[in-house]
């Protein structure tokens, strides 16, 4: 009798064990998320409840999110990562490898194999590659194009009404008769003009792995691991003298130096023809949204990919992170949950977009851009946009074309390392402010090559670019023989 | 006259004290506790260690200032165009002022007042469209309504080194000169009529009466804002050096200064240490540069000096 009340005892004991321990799994995890925002984020409140809703009921956890304006993301960037505010998730453009230098990010890969098995269904694990440095998974890249081309990006609407054939197009040089017949046609239009004015360097890539920062570079698509200098090779010299040509010739804008803008604003004001430009598939249709007229494209070089084509947009983990474990799995969720895709990109159904017929989506009837309280116009932050619907106007089956694209690119031997400057950071500054200096005129052909060329190659080499490039080899070798 | 000790005076004025203590308990928050990050400026920092955690690295943050060839250069400009800003800058700002001064009608006072500070107002990025608009190689007024009609060739001023010098002190000028003015005028409101009317009885010139009466009366303000600016001579207007050449890399060897370069080489690689060790670099020299001036200032004439 006593026995039995013992167990009696014991049984309820473990049902309250029980209980209680199923309490504890319906307790819901909340994590800190951070994005930045381009376009209007007003009703970002309404996505994050309909978010938690799906995320709650289907792993325990909800977020809360702050959206940070672009321009103020910079500025706050550091201080994210410093830990004085709890950030669980954040997305990273441009890498990780800054942030990892300090310490501030959490390494990945126990939580990634855990946690991670969704993403990993549409990550190649070559492509996860280059999230690690120094033997650890920092950063999970989004789904996108993790290889580019090099292309001219030009009015296909003028091409046809001048019955202009262009297919024979392969090289910069084939493009001079093509100008000439447009010039003639339209005098009074500027040819050629730089993406992103002097911000950007024009040929910020082409046929060599620019291993991070140009300062040191693998040619002929990185198929050799000997690290030499971009600025001292026959190639770079030969673009740069070709663009001097386009210059002389008038195909180029003056004002080129000063510019800012970047070349659709120029092409949808209506007096530009074309521009250099990195080229991914969908990129024709997505110029001809963005520069108002129809924009073809032709691709100058094979599909290459870096390492930093992938680390553009990784996803991490800061190292002050309270629930990282939640964190990993919501990371989880938004690469393969096709509603919070959906939430993510477009808003909520009938508020923000409705479905049209053919299955794409736009804005709800009577309402247009501006009317929309939530479109924050960065598909490319989510981690898997491809899952989402399509926005009416995109490239169909893009996921699709993207993936073939990636898996057909040339890899270059160093895809998955990442340089560390730490200890040549003099010479890199230096030789950073050299190559803005020099570079750029001479990229869009503004300066005399004979002249500015050497003048910029001893620059560098005062500047320590040797150095750079001994550092980049002796890195990359012993990460080749690892 | 004695001294009396602290304790004493604090029991006769403690009202006074009372009342300086909220803006010096602003002080500590405000300046003088973030002093203590001046640490980062010898160390490598990572977030795991934290600022005082982090390990020491002596002065190797400092040694990219130094390091190349440029390093005279960005010094040299950041120097020579403040030298040039200050004392462009007072000439300038003090002759604005005697004529507005010689202005008697209220309103047209007011109406030039407003015109010369309007340009303070600016943001240096409209100032930077502004200036574009008559430099542009293509479509600048300069180029083509100046230049053209008169038979000359077009310039490409922004590859053209030789003329920015001349053309940042002048926007420097009429960006800086309406706020100092009115400065000045405020000093010259408080100088007592009755000199002026003495002189002019004397029959002292207008020119007299400027150098003997004005300046001498001004000299206090002209000593204080001359030691100010040189204090902040290490440091150059950013907006001005980075946004009105419109990072053309062609001008680097004239506008580049401390501040733009420091800027340009680390936006990509982001290390703290580093640009704390400039900022540490900046202020160091520009504390010393004040201690010096005023030094000197004392010397010459003891009343004047700041402390």
């Amino acid at each position: 009798m006593k026995k039995n009340k013992t167990a009696a005892a014991l049984a309820a004991l473990a049902l309250l064990l029980a209980a209680g321990t199923q309490a504890n799994a319906e307790e819901v995890k909340t994590i800190n998320m951070y994005t930045m925002g381009i376009g209007t984020t007003t009703d970002s409140q309404l996505i994050q409840d309909a978010i938690n809703e799906i995320s709650r009921e289907k792993i325990g956890v909800e977020i809360n999110w702050t959206i940070l304006d672009i321009g103020q993301w910079f500025e706050q960037y550091n201080l994210l990562l410093s830990g004085s505010e709890v950030v669980d998730l954040m997305p990273n453009m441009g890498g990780v490898a800054a942030g990892v230098r300090q310490g501030a990010f959490l390494e990945l890969e126990d939580l990634y194999a855990e946690y991670g098995q969704g993403i990993a269904e549409y990550l190649d694990e070559e492509f996860l590659k280059a999230g690690y440095i120094n033997g650890h998974l920092y950063g999970i890249p989004n789904q996108k194009d993790f290889a580019a081309t090099t292309n001219i990006t030009y009015r296909q609407d003028i091409i046809d009404e001048l019955g202009l054939d262009v297919s024979g197009v392969a090289a910069l040089e084939d493009w001079v008769p093509i100008m000439e017949a447009v010039q003639e046609a339209y005098p009074d239009m500027t040819m050629f003009v730089s993406n992103g004015g002097n911000s950007l360097n024009q040929w910020t890539s082409y046929d060599w792995d620019k291993l991070d920062d140009g300062l040191g570079v693998l040619m002929n698509y990185g198929e050799e691991a000997t690290v030499v200098n971009l600025y001292e090779t026959e190639e770079y010299e030969n673009l740069v003298r070709e663009m001097r040509e386009w210059y002389e010739a008038g195909y180029v804008a003056k004002d080129t130096a000063t510019a800012t803008e970047v070349y659709s604003a120029l092409i949808k004001a209506g007096n530009a023809f074309c521009s250099i430009t990195t080229g991914n598939p969908g990129l024709a249709e997505e110029q001809t949204q963005n520069c108002g007229y129809p924009m073809g494209t032709i691709a100058l070089t094979e599909p290459l990919a870096t390492t930093l084509n992938v680390t553009t947009m990784l996803w991490g983990i800061p190292y002050a992170s309270a629930e990282p474990e939640a964190a990993m799995e919501f990371l989880n969720l938004m690469y393969t949950d096709k509603d919070i895709s959906n939430l993510l990109n477009y808003g909520i159904e009938g508020i923000h977009y409705t479905v049209q017929e053919d299955g794409t989506l736009y804005y709800p009837e009577g309402t247009e851009a501006s009317d929309c309280t939530y479109h924050p116009e960065m598909t490319w932050i989510w981690p898997n946009t491809y899952i989402a619907d399509q926005w009416a106007a995109a490239t169909k089956d893009l996921g699709t074309k993207m993936n073939e694209f990636n898996r057909s690119a040339k890899k270059s031997i160093a895809m998955g390392w990442t340089f560390d400057s730490t200890t040549v950071a003099n010479e890199v500054t230096a030789c950073t402010n050299v190559v803005r200096e020099y570079a750029f005129g001479l990229e869009v052909g503004a300066v005399d090559v004979d002249e500015v060329l050497p003048k910029f190659q001893q620059a560098l080499k005062d500047a320590g670019i040797d150095r750079i490039i001994a550092e980049k080899q002796a890195q990359l070798d012993a990460w080749l023989a690892e | 006259m004695k001294k009396k000790s602290l304790g004493l005076r604090m029991r006769k004025y403690w009202p006074f004290y009372i009342m300086m203590l909220p803006a010096i308990i602003y002080l500590f928050i405000n300046n003088y506790i973030p002093m203590s990050g001046l640490v980062l400026a010898f160390k490598k920092y990572n977030v795991r260690d934290g600022i005082f955690g982090s390990p020491w690295v002596g002065l190797q943050n400092f040694e990219f200032l130094f390091a190349t060839k440029d390093a005279w250069v960005i010094t040299r400009n950041t120097i020579l165009y403040n030298l040039v800003f200050i004392v462009s800058g007072t000439a300038a700002a003090i002759g604005l002022a005697v004529i507005l001064n010689d202005v008697t009608s209220k309103r047209k006072k007011k109406v030039y007042q407003t015109i010369v500070l309007l340009p303070y107002m600016i943001s240096m990025v409209v100032v930077a469209y502004l200036c574009n608009a008559f430099l542009a190689a293509d479509t600048g007024f300069i180029n083509n309504y100046i230049l053209k009609p008169l038979g000359l060739e077009g310039i490409s001023f922004y590859s053209e080194p030789k003329y920015w010098p001349f053309i940042l002190v002048f926007i420097n000028l009429w960006k800086g000169v309406g706020y100092s003015c009115i400065l000045y005028l405020a000093n010259l409101g408080g100088i007592d009529p009755g000199y002026y009317e003495a002189a002019s009885l004397d029959g002292a010139t207008r020119w007299q009466r400027f150098t003997k009466i004005t300046l001498p009366c001004l000299k206090p303000t002209i000593i204080t804002m001359t030691i100010l600016a040189i204090g902040k001579m290490f440091y150059s207007d950013f907006g001005l050096f980075y946004q009105v050449p419109m990072q053309s890399g062609s001008l680097f060897s004239v506008t580049q200064t401390i501040d733009t370069y420091v800027f340009y080489g680390l936006m990509n690689n982001g290390n703290i240490g580093m640009s704390a060790a400039a900022g540490f670099y900046q202020s160091l020299v520009g504390f010393i540069l004040v201690l010096g001036t005023n030094t000197i200032v004392r010397r010459v004439s003891k009343e004047n000096a700041m402390f």
